[in-house]
């Protein structure tokens, strides 16, 4: 398994064959909101410099997972470049340590980028506490989410 | 114990699979935070701290044991 940083326009190419599996694993709401990733925005983000995708790839080039974050200065503390987790997914049939390691590749290349401050999240009903913690993350907010669309 | 035996050792007794030097980790059947936490007894076997970014070089059983070895040296 190799671990390298990739461009929205190439990534996304083998990506979207695994974003529904992705979705249909995580996301809420689905019944209403349907997965329809905004290409034009993710490219000009990542333009921008303000996107670090880090993908895991076996021999043969096939994507394994992907841990993607968002890359700018702190818009409260301005000599604060942070990081902030987007999305991360790993194929069920390579969960043998490609998370782990995706996140411990991720941080080398985010402190190399002058990253100071990291922050990631997981769903309630796939927890990712123990393991963030052994990996240093502290467990540090809350997030609520409500639908309120028609 | 050589470094080899005492890694095989510790995965064999956590896991209770049969594993050799050429296992990959994936074989073993864990996952990520299964990985961590065999690392993490392998560490207490052996005496030595793995930093998490050698945890990256390590494809199979091998892998683990260069890292360790390299690491007491």
């Amino acid at each position: 398994v190799t671990f390298q940083e990739e461009h929205w326009s190439e990534f996304c190419v083998d990506a979207q064959h695994l974003f529904p599996l992705h979705w249909k694993e995580l996301a809420l709401n689905q019944e209403v909101i349907p997965l329809e990733p905004d290409h034009d925005l993710y490219n000009a983000i990542d333009r921008s410099g303000q996107l670090m995708i880090l993908t895991a790839r076996d021999g043969a080039g096939k994507l394994l997972g992907y841990n993607v974050y968002f890359v700018r200065t702190h818009m409260h503390y301005m000599s604060c470049k942070v990081a902030m987790t987007d999305m991360y997914f790993v194929l069920p049939e390579h969960r043998s340590g490609v998370g782990v390691k995706l996140f411990i590749e991720a941080e080398k290349r985010l402190k190399a980028r002058g990253v100071r401050l990291a922050i990631t999240s997981c769903k309630v009903h796939e927890d990712h506490e123990k393991l963030f913690t052994k990996l240093g993350w502290k467990f540090s907010d809350k997030t609520f989410v409500k639908y309120i669309g028609n | 114990l050589s470094v080899e035996e005492q890694v095989i050792e510790v995965i064999h007794s956590e896991l209770n699979v049969d594993v050799g030097a050429e296992s990959t980790i994936e074989s073993l059947g864990v996952d990520s935070l299964e990985l961590l936490d065999l690392l993490s007894n392998i560490e207490r076997a052996t005496g030595v701290e793995i930093p998490d970014e050698r945890i990256t070089e390590m494809e199979s059983v091998s892998d683990i044991i260069r890292v360790v070895g390299e690491l007491k040296q």
